[in-house]
């Protein structure tokens, strides 16, 4: 089997995370894809990893992950729609806002452990990623006050592409069993993010957005 | 074809990438940014430096100072703005009272009483809308009175004109116009409507709306009229006080010494242009708007230095005015040519050395001559070697027409047509200022504006004249000449002598 379920494999983990580390600036300045910040993007990947390895069926801890991340996702918003005419200073409102976020994990973990065979309390991994889940609602909570309800999607939908990205990377045996016996890798990641960080070139988002302007002169 | 196609974008667009590390990064030093960041630090420096800003009624730091604050003696209209706001959050423009009742109407319909506009501002000083969530402070301020030409094109909020400077340099601005969609904002995320500016008429060109997005980014559409009845058009508006305003834009780098920014200038009915902010992290949004690159318009000026702000804006001017000339060429199928224009004029067909190259050369565009005149030594570097036999008939003057008719006759008997080289159409006999000349008249390819075609020259000694060409009315169909489209005046006199 190419992708280790069952149980979480920990041993390449520090060294998974290095890579995702680097992963999240690629996608950021090389495709242009801007997403939520590195802790949510990592504790996501990691919340993923957890709770799919618990499953025999990726397939089934895929639904299961993105089941919680919207339940998290629509309590906070709702929240936050509630709280609109409530007149409370700035941090209050972000904390309340975040409880919801957090009564929606728990309020879907109730119901999971009613009506199927999963129990995401019995299990201490899947227990982790749903805390993991709820400590990433900081940056939703934030955007969610700052950006528009287009702008808090996209970068909800890139972050969890990039995490389950990350999450099948840590799951990946090939993967796996290389970067257990070639650690020194590593240097290679680093190089990759020194590359990143100085990277000044146009990314692909850029060349779609400004497409437009390039076809009009040469034509 | 697809790295040429990259190369052509990584050389014409400006990205976010490029942005970050090689503008703000280097030109913008964190100490001046600051200077940017913080919008009563800039108000203040400003006014010192006699830019005209809008007059600040009261400045909000503590919870206290809301107490304070008598809402009766408040004006009817005001803006409130956070000290470090970014991309326009935090700011309210309340542009008129509730009749009968202590509070104010917002630009996007909203009523809002003095304990919502104290919430407001305790919002503001708790950080919610400034960089970091650090704390800050809010100020209230006047409100900008529309002026009457661009207000028809306004929904209820402020119109205002984005430029980008870089280097004192204007490069490219914008009008931004607030729309219903946008709820009174000029926001583009929002709704509102960005509409590029030609740089040397101040006249605008294409406007752009969010039309929808996606998981890439915002898709923009272009627009021909404004949203709102009466659909004016939206292009073709004179911005008023143009030259003020990029006054003011250029000003602004020897004030604050922000290589890279987009200043913020609004045009009050009475006071003209007001600059309302700088920004050290202008977005891109703007080449949308104007459908050109900014990096381009960099490259074009880098390693220029400005030392006046007259001479930076005649350089924003005359290299990037255009658009309504591209308009004029379309509608009368005539390219616009200046009185000076550089040209390319092409080495001999005849000879295929690779050495030869075409060469660009400054000619002066001689409405008052017919016909059209190369320098000898230059057509001689292009190939043109068989002009050197008639080199000492090139280098006479005659100053009896009887003489210079005489020896025309002779030469025509000496080189009849089937004898001459290819090129060499005829001979002219030319008055000019010194006297007569006959020169010989050669065919030669050559590249004006956009135009490639061939020209009738007669070939003389220019090296003492200013231009080593000049274009005749006979080889001017085509083009329309503007004088004030002129890419550099000679320091020397120009020369008298010219009649044909």
């Amino acid at each position: 089997m190419v992708i280790l379920t069952g149980k979480p494999d920990l041993a390449t983990l520090p060294l998974n995370i290095l890579l995702v580390l680097a992963l999240i600036p690629f996608v950021r300045y090389v495709i242009g894809f801007k997403h939520w910040r590195n802790y949510s993007t990592l504790s996501f990947a990691l919340s993923a990893f957890l709770l799919i390895s618990t499953f025999k069926n990726a397939t089934t801890g895929i639904v299961f992950w993105l089941y919680f991340i919207l339940l998290a996702v629509i309590f906070a918003t709702m929240t936050r729609i509630l709280l609109k005419s409530a007149r409370l200073h700035y941090f209050a409102r972000i904390a309340l806002i975040y409880t919801g976020g957090i009564i929606g994990v728990l309020t879907g973990a109730v119901i999971t452990s009613k009506l199927t065979p999963f129990n995401p309390f019995k299990f201490n991994f899947s227990s982790l990623s749903l805390v993991l889940i709820i400590t990433a609602l900081d940056d939703l909570t934030i955007l969610q006050l700052r950006k528009d309800a287009l702008e808090t999607v996209r970068r909800l939908g890139t972050t969890i592409i990039l995490a389950l990205a990350s999450a099948f990377l840590f799951m990946y045996k090939p993967w796996i069993m290389y970067l257990y016996y070639h650690q020194e890798i590593v240097a290679v990641i680093i190089a990759a993010m020194i590359i990143i960080g100085q990277w000044k070139y146009i990314n692909l988002v850029d060349i779609l957005r400004f497409k437009s302007i390039l076809d009009e002169k040469q034509e | 074809m697809i790295l040429d196609y990259l190369s052509e974008f990584n050389s014409t667009i400006l990205g976010i990438n490029y942005r970050n590390q090689e503008l703000i990064r280097k030109l913008n030093p964190k100490p001046k940014r600051k200077i940017a960041d913080n919008k009563l630090m800039a108000k203040k420096i400003f006014s010192e430096h006699k830019i005209p800003t809008p007059a600040i009624y009261r400045i909000i730091k503590t919870e206290r100072d809301i107490e304070k604050i008598d809402w009766e003696q408040m004006p009817k209209s005001f803006v409130i703005k956070p000290t470090r706001g970014t991309q326009g959050k935090g700011i309210k423009v309340l542009y008129g009272k509730k009749k009968g009742k202590l509070a104010w109407i917002a630009a996007d319909g909203r009523v809002y009483t003095p304990y919502d506009l104290s919430k407001h501002l305790s919002d503001i000083l708790t950080g919610r809308f400034s960089l970091g969530h650090k704390r800050d402070t809010a100020y209230i301020e006047e409100r900008i009175k529309i002026h009457p030409t661009l207000k028809p094109y306004s929904y209820k909020g402020i119109p205002d004109i984005r430029i980008i400077v870089y280097k004192g340099i204007p490069l490219m601005a914008e009008l931004r116009l607030p729309t219903r969609k946008a709820k009174g904002t000029a926001n583009l995320h929002a709704g509102g409507i960005a509409v590029g500016i030609d740089m040397a008429t101040g006249i605008t060109t294409t406007a752009i709306q969010r039309k929808g997005v996606d998981f890439v980014g915002d898709r923009y559409t272009i627009l021909e009229t404004t949203p709102e009845p009466p659909h004016l058009p939206l292009r073709g508006i004179q911005i008023p006080y143009w030259t003020q305003v990029l006054e003011i834009a250029a000003k602004i780098y020897k004030i604050v010494e922000l290589g890279y920014l987009g200043v913020d200038i609004a045009i009050d009915r009475e006071k003209g242009p007001v600059l309302l902010e700088i920004n050290a992290r202008p977005g891109l949004g703007i080449q949308v708007a104007n459908q050109a690159g900014l990096l381009e318009r960099i490259n074009r000026v880098k390693g220029m230095k400005v030392k006046t702000v007259t001479k930076a804006i005649r350089i924003a001017q005359t290299l990037f005015g255009g658009e309504i000339e591209e308009e004029v060429e379309q509608l009368t199928g005539r390219q616009i040519i200046g009185i000076i224009e550089t040209i390319t004029v092409y080495p001999n067909p005849l000879i295929k050395k690779k050495r030869l190259k075409p060469e660009k050369i400054k000619a002066k565009i001689d409405t008052g001559a017919l016909y059209s005149s190369l320098d000898y030594q230059l057509a001689l570097r292009l190939g043109y070697t068989f002009l050197e036999q008639y080199h000492d008939l090139i280098k006479t003057n005659f100053p009896d027409i009887n003489q210079a008719k005489e020896i025309f006759r002779q030469l025509k008997e000496k080189y009849p047509e089937d004898t001459r080289p290819e090129l060499l159409e005829h001979f002219s006999l030319v008055k000019s200022g010194s006297g007569f000349t006959i020169r010989p008249t050669v065919r030669i390819p050559v590249k004006i504006a956009d135009e490639k075609k061939e020209i009738l020259f007669t070939i003389t000694d220019r090296s003492s004249l200013n231009y080593n060409a000049i274009i005749g009315r006979k080889d001017l169909k085509g083009f329309l000449i503007d004088p004030a489209r002129i890419f550099g005046r000679p320091k020397l006199k120009l020369d008298k002598n010219e009649q044909n």
